[in-house]
């Protein structure tokens, strides 16, 4: 035995092997890392042309997936860590040496949680690559960054706690079934309380977190999770009244402050809008839709090729969330994954069906209809005349052919008069004032 | 002279040590200590060795009774820092040894040492020392659940010397090691007990035989013998029955229980 001891020293020693090292390296951790990873790419790429243009749909689908899938993912494996030493038969081994409980607890939980929080961060650096290319406006918030990774993070060393506590095998999957529920159940409620749910957020593709959104959370989250691992572990338990406090504290501003811990997207209210021509209107969009004003603009060339010089044609069309102003019309909402791909439209055709649907809609009560349904009628067919003759749609709300016959054997200037009385009239009730085709 | 004076102090003093399970007294007011030198520790099964052990270990806390361990007290409930300094210079093994199987041998041997709050600069030299030793150099990398049976108790053997302890309390440290490696461990074992106090618990009287320089007999919760193994081995010798063992140790294990037994029934 000296001979192979002087053989190791001749051949020099290994490099140390730091505890926590060997952590990272061995067992369960990795795998959540990469599980988590995994988790978040699958889900969000099998969606992608849902978020895939917009920072805000990105980090709100990515937080939610995060929060419902690997929060119980993460729950599980740390639970599963924390049993290790009663699988492992090392519990009287390790409840006669010095080094602390709280330190122990510490170095055996924290590779999952370090791992289940790079796997998050491998995702997100992953998904906005992604979305790099197709992008606008703001950039992407990373206080919801900051908020999932420390979720992560806690709630690893809650699961951790609970596998200690409860060693058995069957612990980690009904922790994770009960976690899913928990997590899942904010969603559902209207009191400001479904806020301390990190899924629990508004649309963050119209809003910002506020400035300390990220600060508070991470009190709120990471306080939780120290008070729980201080109660299990720390030779002094009373210490864990502190993060207790911080956590309750923090909890309760962001109950008060509620929705208002997001703000309006600065850059969803800016409009960007295309230049003015004779023969073309303005088109005007929130920034984070912009790139696909080319695109609109194609779509919409044939309508406004028909409408000019039309008098009373609108000479801006904006978007959803600006209220048209006079001579102003709306433009259709745009939504990713319906219409909208990656900042391209996938249906042009339809884009314009809808824009010419929007500028032509009466909203009458049914009242004015009952007494004059022959008048409707014939207001109804005109309008789908009109409709179909400014953006056609193969085989869609078809008008009949005598009104269509009509409007296009109009000579030209005629009918540049006459669809000018009708945009006049094209909000009237009253079918007396909308002019005979 | 001082050397003598740090041969015959006594690392480890018991007094009035009582251990309870529920209903059934483990330990019955035993009075012991232990000098620095290799110590059998035999008996029948459920006799107390183990529980002896586990309290000597800090594991278990007694019941009743004194116990000072390296010069400080560690019973019930005593200082957190005397404590933590006897651990620190304590080496356990026990009866069921647990270990991380995805782990080498090097970093299950490296986790014991950082428990062991060992200064990280000696831990990567302790490490190999320790497992060259019990004759793993060669498997050091290889992960632990690779290793036979032999093997995994060679290393739970390792984790318990790797901090050069005082005391060193190994519970069946034999069992599943064949012949050669049980004889390379005995001298493991007097060489580890001429600087560090080594208390041995074992069914296995020939390993007392030939590695212990003082046997401790415990029966049913009490000490029914203590002496060295030479005054044991007499006892056996001189007229004993053949049919109280195959040797001289064996059967003088033998008489000093069965004499026992018949004293206390006697009182």
């Amino acid at each position: 035995m000296t001979d192979t001891l002087t053989r190791m020293r001749d051949t020099g020693t290994a490099a140390p092997r730091t505890p926590l090292r060997t952590e990272l390296r061995r067992g369960i951790p990795l795998w959540t890392g990469a599980a988590v990873a995994l988790t978040l790419l699958v889900t969000l790429g099998a969606k992608a042309d849902q978020w895939q243009g917009d920072w805000g749909a990105t980090l709100t689908r990515l937080t939610s997936a995060n929060t419902l899938l690997c929060g119980p993912l993460t729950a599980a494996a740390a639970c599963w860590q924390g049993g290790r030493e009663r699988r492992a038969r090392t519990a009287e081994l390790l409840s006669g040496v010095p080094r602390s409980r709280l330190r122990r607890a510490v170095m055996t939980a924290a590779p999952v949680a370090l791992w289940a929080a790079a796997g998050y961060l491998v995702a997100l650096a992953v998904l906005l690559a992604a979305n790099l290319p197709y992008a606008s406006g703001r950039g992407p918030s990373l206080s919801l960054a900051v908020s999932d990774s420390c979720f992560l993070v806690s709630i690893a060393l809650v699961g951790f706690v609970v596998g200690r506590l409860s060693p058995w095998r069957l612990t980690a999957p009904v922790l994770a079934v009960c976690t899913y529920v928990g997590l899942g159940i904010p969603n559902y409620l209207e009191s400001e309380a479904r806020f301390l749910s990190p899924g629990g957020r508004t649309e963050a593709s119209v809003s910002v977190p506020v400035w300390w959104f990220a600060p508070v959370m991470v009190a709120w989250l990471g306080g939780l999770a120290v008070t729980v691992l201080l109660a299990y572990a720390a030779r002094r338990r009373f210490l864990a009244v502190v993060p207790l406090a911080l956590a309750i504290t923090a909890g309760t501003v962001v109950v008060h402050t509620g929705e208002n811990l997001f703000r309006d997207d600065p850059a969803a209210d800016r409009r960007v809008c295309t230049e003015s021509a004779p023969g073309t209107p303005q088109l005007c969009m929130s920034a984070v839709d912009a790139p696909l004003l080319p695109q609109a603009s194609d779509a919409l060339k044939g309508m406004f090729s028909q409408l000019d010089g039309v008098p009373g044609a609108p000479a801006t069309y904006v978007d959803q969330r600006t209220d048209p102003k006079h001579g102003e019309a709306r433009l259709p909402s745009v939504t990713r994954g319906w219409g909208v791909v990656r900042n391209e439209l996938t249906d042009p055709r339809g884009y314009a069906y809808n824009t010419v649907n929007g500028l032509l809609s009466r909203e009458c009560p049914d009242s004015a209809r009952k007494q004059d349904p022959q008048g409707f009628d014939r207001v109804s067919a005109t309008d789908r005349a009109v409709q179909h003759w400014l953006a056609p749609l193969d085989g869609f709300d078809l008008p009949a052919p005598e009104y269509l016959t009509r409007l296009e054997a109009m000579p030209k200037a005629d009918r540049k008069v006459w669809l000018g009385r009708f945009l006049a009239t094209r909000k009237s009730c009253t079918p007396a004032e909308v002019p005979v085709l | 002279m001082s050397t003598v004076t740090v041969r015959n102090a006594r690392t480890v003093r018991v007094s009035g040590l009582t251990v309870r399970h529920r209903r059934r007294t483990a330990l019955d007011a035993v009075d012991l200590d232990f000098a620095p030198g290799v110590h059998g520790l035999l008996g029948p099964n459920g006799a107390g060795k183990t529980s002896l052990i586990r309290v000597l270990a800090t594991v278990a806390a007694p019941s009743g009774g004194r116990v000072e361990l390296l010069g400080s007290e560690v019973g019930a409930v005593t200082d957190h820092r005397s404590r933590s300094a006897v651990r620190r210079r304590l080496g356990y093994l026990p009866q069921e040894f647990g270990y991380y199987p995805g782990f080498t041998v090097r970093e299950f041997v490296s986790y014991v040492a950082w428990l062991k709050e060992m200064p990280a600069a000696q831990v990567p030299e302790a490490v190999e020392r320790a497992v060259a030793r019990v004759g793993l150099a060669d498997r050091i990398d290889a992960k632990v659940k690779t290793l036979s049976g032999g093997m995994v108790r060679r290393v739970g053997i390792a984790q318990a010397i790797v901090n050069d302890p005082d005391l060193l309390l190994l519970d069946e440290p034999t069992a599943g090691l064949d012949p050669e490696q049980r004889v390379e461990f005995r001298a493991l074992l007097r060489e580890l007990g001429e600087t560090s106090t080594v208390i041995v618990s074992t069914h296995l009287v020939e390993d007392v035989a030939a590695a212990c320089t003082e046997v401790t007999l415990v029966e049913a919760g009490r000490i029914a013998y203590r002496g060295t193994t030479a005054e044991l081995t007499a006892i056996g010798s001189n007229g004993a029955d053949d049919s109280l063992g195959d040797n001289s140790i064996e059967r003088g294990y033998t008489a000093a229980l069965r004499a026992h037994r018949t004293a206390v029934a006697g009182r």
